[in-house]
């Protein structure tokens, strides 16, 4: 008698449908958790026996000559994020000060559509501006052109996270600085910002894991150098040029160069996204740190 | 003004501590695993220890006063021993940035580092992006010197800045490998190809390894029935050039369809970047088959048999010559004193090769048909605008490395298939070399 | 003090500076966007007025002849993309409907595993290439391409013979790299709907699934459309992990088996290098298509997934 779905085969059937779903999500989940644990796990596997002092202080050898290290990647990455950084926090930021203190604006409207789409843009593009622009004028590759190629792919990170975390400061803190009498100008700068600093933090150290992970704006703008950086107007390593040069090589030797490299700049990008996500995540409730 | 304490300090603190202690873990790390780089060394066992001082005595004095008085060691040793009195004093401090050709690029790697041991003061650096991005850099000027195994088209010699001489140094000489990767084959097995039968197979006419034609030049072997995996380079590059260049020589409809070029347009196959891509995708791939320069396979010794052998070219005499130092020499020599002359260094090399002279030569009877020159490219005034240089020491600092590299540098590739350049050729290099000048003085005067 | 003296003193200078300044890093942001423009339309000018609109359907790529077009490396980019999207979109949905639906009472096992997802977005691009060209592309020729080929090889999309660098292996790994974005904003759009939606589904005894078939997914539509289209985004413009899978071989192919080249992947391979000025142009042209490509797609899913998410966001 009963036709409902809520008894009989009909009910059988749904709820076997929705185990079947059931199943099948979990299967998603698997499929999606499995290859981080791969990847990470073959890195680790590879890499971590490479790690050592002389590996992280030595120059790498020509192939087949043993011992070596990649001192001149990591500091190359680290000249290069760093300058990155010097120009990208101060644009990045000022932008998302406006954005969020003047979000009303046409300009404001539009910079901050163009800042969104240019977050998720191909690296490669802004690569091959740099090279057009600054290499080929300078007639050189240069850590500089990197840094600049680099810093384009910060600014968008660094004004999002700023315009978030400052349009969460209360705007009842603002209204009582200015009722106070406090210039607005200084309300921004101490207040507002005083207050949304975390945020600001997350952003830049968020944006900081992303430069350093990029390569192919590197691989037309700074190439590769195997010696220390004595001249920041010439060709500089860096880590992602270091997996993506030695890691194609046929010596075995240059492998493991490269997975050492891979373990450095893992460890790098997955410790910097973690430590922001576990001792910033908690304090905004409802919003995720997320690269 | 602090109405809100939000307690990001203790945040702050957190996260410095968090650091500090991953720090602390990895210095105990470290200090407890002082070991190297990974064990998987590759010490040259084949070594032409032999052949490599024989050349070396017999190279001869270049025209400047420094006597190349080399001793050649195998490249497991980390330092070569040689006295370097070129220019006889310590050059000022300055970086040199080359970039070309990945076929020197085994040689050039040691070069740099041995360079740096006998002067400190100067690092180069190479860039082993392919003979075309090499001769754009050049022209562009966005590297002090360029590297190709291809001299440059009547195109690119356009395309130079007006006004400038490029000149076009031979700094050493290689061979073009078939090599491919047959599971199974004993290490002493090489199989025989003809210039015509790889034409053929890279136009994909033959698509199996025991094709008929390739089963008649190789009788004594049973060829797989496998299809043949193509890899060919996705760059430009200098040793397809050579590879085309032979390729068309040997086959007419290779000629007319595809021709000679260092990006030509594959009929058939994958595209590997670097010579290292294609020996990485050789490696990678079972029943491959792909051009590579003989070094690639030779510093990686322990795995010919393995994933990675290569086989014998036949030549204009008839004979099926297994690539080695000993035939490219013949091959280089031959070459230089037939057919088109060497060239000056000044002037165009366009379509000058050792394959086109070597080609119907029948009398050599053990040359090595695919060997090919690789160049350095300078321009002649450095101090033009164009050139991207930055002062004198820098010029006299790339100078002296492609003089380092043509004399005394000449042994050091003996043992991985690289040729010491026959004396004429060295004394021409130094001619060439001499014209380079920085505002108008000479750099390399007398020495 | 007198209270006039002091409003009268105050901020004239100090507001205007500040704004101004802020202003100034607003705009360059949009100047940034307008110089990309021009300068690679600049330094494709060569080649836009030698082919004019035929370059998007010339399928030669021929240096050595100066000959170029374009079709292949579109036809590249759209099919790993399209593989990446086919396999992406719905373990990215089953993750995000995971996280937002069924470990509402797990806040612990939720974070957990929302986080490794995340951390799969912090992983470089050129280590996905890595690994893929090591491990799972061998993996992948034995156990998956190699038994298709053999059995289903009469099927045009498995009819070449696998060597582990292909579109198909390309675009798997593209869509690994997209599950965080689109799991990312899946899940927020997700959490957006209201629950009385849901509750009162599950008032008239609909089973989980019912639910969010019915009555969530259609109101998250096209929130989810738009994490799709951020997803393609993402796809179209990764490099690194493309170059060393896909075999860089312009031709085009119906055989997912077979070897090919994408729009980034051509840019990184030649951009150094060029034959002649035309070649030069070409690359730069090549360079134009991906910008234009990856800016309308950009536009396009911001204007979807702005709409109906609400809360502040952190996001990359």
């Amino acid at each position: 008698m009963t036709t409902n779905g809520l008894s009989g085969n009909r009910a059988r059937r749904r709820r076997a449908f929705n185990r079947l779903i059931n199943v099948l999500i979990y299967a998603a989940l698997v499929a999606a958790i499995v290859p981080l644990v791969a990847i990470v796990g073959e890195v680790v596997i590879q890499g971590l026996p490479q790690i050592s002092l002389g590996f992280l202080t030595g120059l790498p050898k020509p192939p087949t000559i043993p011992g070596g290290g990649i001192f001149n990647a990591i500091e190359g990455s680290a000249v290069m994020v760093g300058l990155a950084a010097l120009i990208a926090v101060p644009l990045g930021v000022g932008a998302g000060i406006y954005f969020s203190e003047w979000p009303e604006s046409r300009l404001s409207f539009i910079s901050s559509f163009t800042n969104d789409v240019l977050a998720e843009f191909p690296t490669i593009t802004l690569g091959i501006f740099v090279y057009l622009l600054v290499v080929l004028t300078t007639h050189t590759f240069s850590a500089i052109a990197g840094a600049i190629a680099l810093s384009f792919v910060m600014i968008p990170i660094v004004a999002r996270t700023t315009e978030e975390s400052l349009k969460l400061v209360p705007h009842t803190l603002r209204e009582a600085s200015m009722a106070l009498g406090i210039p607005r100008w200084k309300t921004v700068i101490r207040i507002v910002i005083g207050t949304g600093k975390s945020g600001l933090a997350t952003g830049i150290l968020l944006s900081i894991a992303r430069a350093a992970g990029e390569t192919a704006p590197l691989v037309v703008t700074a190439l590769w150098s195997v010696y220390p950086v004595t001249n920041l107007w010439g060709p500089t390593g860096s880590l992602p040029y270091l997996i993506f040069y030695y890691g194609l090589s046929p010596y075995q030797d240059w492998h493991a160069y490269a997975w050492g490299g891979a373990f450095l700049l893992v460890v790098f990008m997955l410790g910097l996204n973690l430590s922001v996500k576990f001792l910033i995540g908690r304090k905004f409730a409802g919003v995720r740190a997320e690269i | 003004m602090n109405l809100y304490k939000t307690g990001t300090s203790g945040t702050t603190i957190a996260l410095v501590v968090v650091l500090v202690v991953v720090v602390i873990a990895a210095g105990a790390y470290i200090a407890l695993n002082p070991g190297g780089t990974t064990t998987t060394t590759i010490t040259n066992t084949s070594v032409a220890t032999t052949t490599a001082t024989s050349t070396a005595t017999s190279t001869a004095t270049s025209t400047a006063t420094s006597t190349a008085t080399s001793t050649a060691t195998s490249i497991a040793t980390s330092t070569l021993t040689s006295t370097y009195t070129s220019t006889s004093t310590l050059l000022q401090t300055a970086t040199v940035a080359g970039a070309g050709g990945t076929l020197v690029f085994p040689l050039m790697s040691t070069w740099l580092y041995t360079f740096n041991q006998l002067q400190p003061n100067v690092q180069v650096n190479y860039a082993s992006v392919g003979s075309g991005a090499g001769i754009t850099d050049i022209t562009k000027g966005t590297v002090n010197f360029g590297e190709s195994d291809a001299p440059l088209t009547s195109a690119q010699y356009s395309a130079l800045p007006s006004g400038s001489t490029l000149l076009t140094v031979p700094i050493s000489a290689s061979g073009v490998v078939p090599a491919y990767n047959i599971p199974g084959f004993p290490a002493t097995t090489h199989l025989n190809f003809t210039g015509d039968v790889l034409a053929k197979i890279f136009l994909g006419q033959i698509t199996t390894w025991n094709d008929p034609a390739i089963a008649a030049l190789n009788p004594k072997v049973t060829l797989p029935s496998n299809a043949i995996v193509v890899i060919h380079r996705s760059d430009g590059s200098g040793t397809m050039y050579a590879y085309t260049n032979f390729l068309s020589d040997s086959n007419a409809q290779w000629k007319s369809q595809v021709g000679t070029s260092t990006t030509p347009n594959w009929p058939v196959g994958t595209g590997c970047k670097g010579n290292e891509g294609v020996a990485g995708c050789i490696e990678n791939n079972q029943y491959s088959l792909g051009p590579l320069e003989i070094a690639y396979v030779l510093t990686n010794s322990n795995l010919i048999g393995v994933s990675i052998n290569y086989g014998a070219v036949q030549n204009h005499a008839g004979n099926f010559i297994l690539a080695s130092l000993s035939d490219i020499t013949l091959a280089m020599k031959a070459g230089v004193t037939q057919g088109t002359p060497v060239p000056q260094g000044s002037t165009p090399w366009t379509g000058w090769s050792i394959i086109n002279n070597v080609y119907n030569d029948s009398t050599d009877t053990g040359i090595y048909p695919i060997t090919t020159f690789t160049y350095a490219l300078v321009y002649e005034s450095l101090s033009a605008s164009y050139t991207g240089f930055t002062s004198q020491a820098q010029a006299t600092a790339t100078v002296s490395f492609i003089w380092y590299c043509v004399n005394q540098g000449q042994t050091a590739g003996a043992n991985i298939g690289y040729a010491a350049l026959p004396a004429n050729v060295v004394a021409s290099d130094d001619t060439t070399l001499s014209l380079v000048t920085y505002n108008g003085l000479t750099l390399l005067s007398g020495s | 003090m007198n209270p006039n003296k002091r409003i009268r003193k105050r901020g004239i200078g100090g507001d205007q500076i500040l704004k101004g300044m802020v202003a100034a890093a607003a705009i360059s942001i949009v100047a940034l966007l307008i110089a990309l423009a021009i300068e690679l339309t600049n330094g494709a000018s060569l080649s836009l007025t030698t082919y004019g609109l035929p370059f998007l359907f010339s399928t030669t790529w021929d240096p050595n002849h100066n000959i170029y077009g374009a079709l292949p490396f579109i036809y590249g980019t759209l099919v790993t993309s399209a593989i990446a999207l086919l396999i992406g979109l719905p373990v990215s949905l089953g993750v995000a409907i995971f996280l937002s639906e069924k470990a509402k009472g797990h806040r612990l096992a939720a974070y957990v595993l929302g986080t490794l997802v995340e951390l799969l977005a912090a992983v470089p691009s050129v280590i996905f290439g890595l690994w893929g060209l090591f491990v799972l592309s061998p993996n992948l020729r034995t156990y998956v391409e190699a038994p298709l080929h053999k059995y289903l090889g009469f099927l045009p999309i498995f009819s070449t013979t696998p060597i582990g660098l292909d579109y198909f292996i390309a675009g798997i790994i593209l869509a690994i790299m997209i599950i965080p974005t689109v799991s990312a904003v899946s899940r927020d759009v997700l959490n957006a709907v209201p629950n009385s939606q849901r509750e009162a589904m599950y008032s008239l005894g609909a089973t989980q699934w019912e639910v969010i078939r019915k009555s969530v997914l259609p109101y998250a539509r096209s929130g989810i459309f738009g994490a799709t289209i951020l997803g393609l985004g993402r796809a179209v413009g990764e490099t690194m992990a493309v170059t060393f899978i896909i075999g860089n071989s312009p031709a085009i192919s119906a055989s997912l088996f077979a070897q090919g080249y994408t729009l980034s992947a051509l840019i990184v391979n030649q951009v150094g290098e060029s034959t002649s000025p035309l070649n030069a142009s070409a690359i730069v042209e090549i360079a134009l298509i991906l910008f234009g490509l990856a800016f309308v797609i950009n536009v396009f899913a911001r204007l979807f997934v702005v709409r109906l998410t609400r809360g502040a966001r952190f996001r990359a």
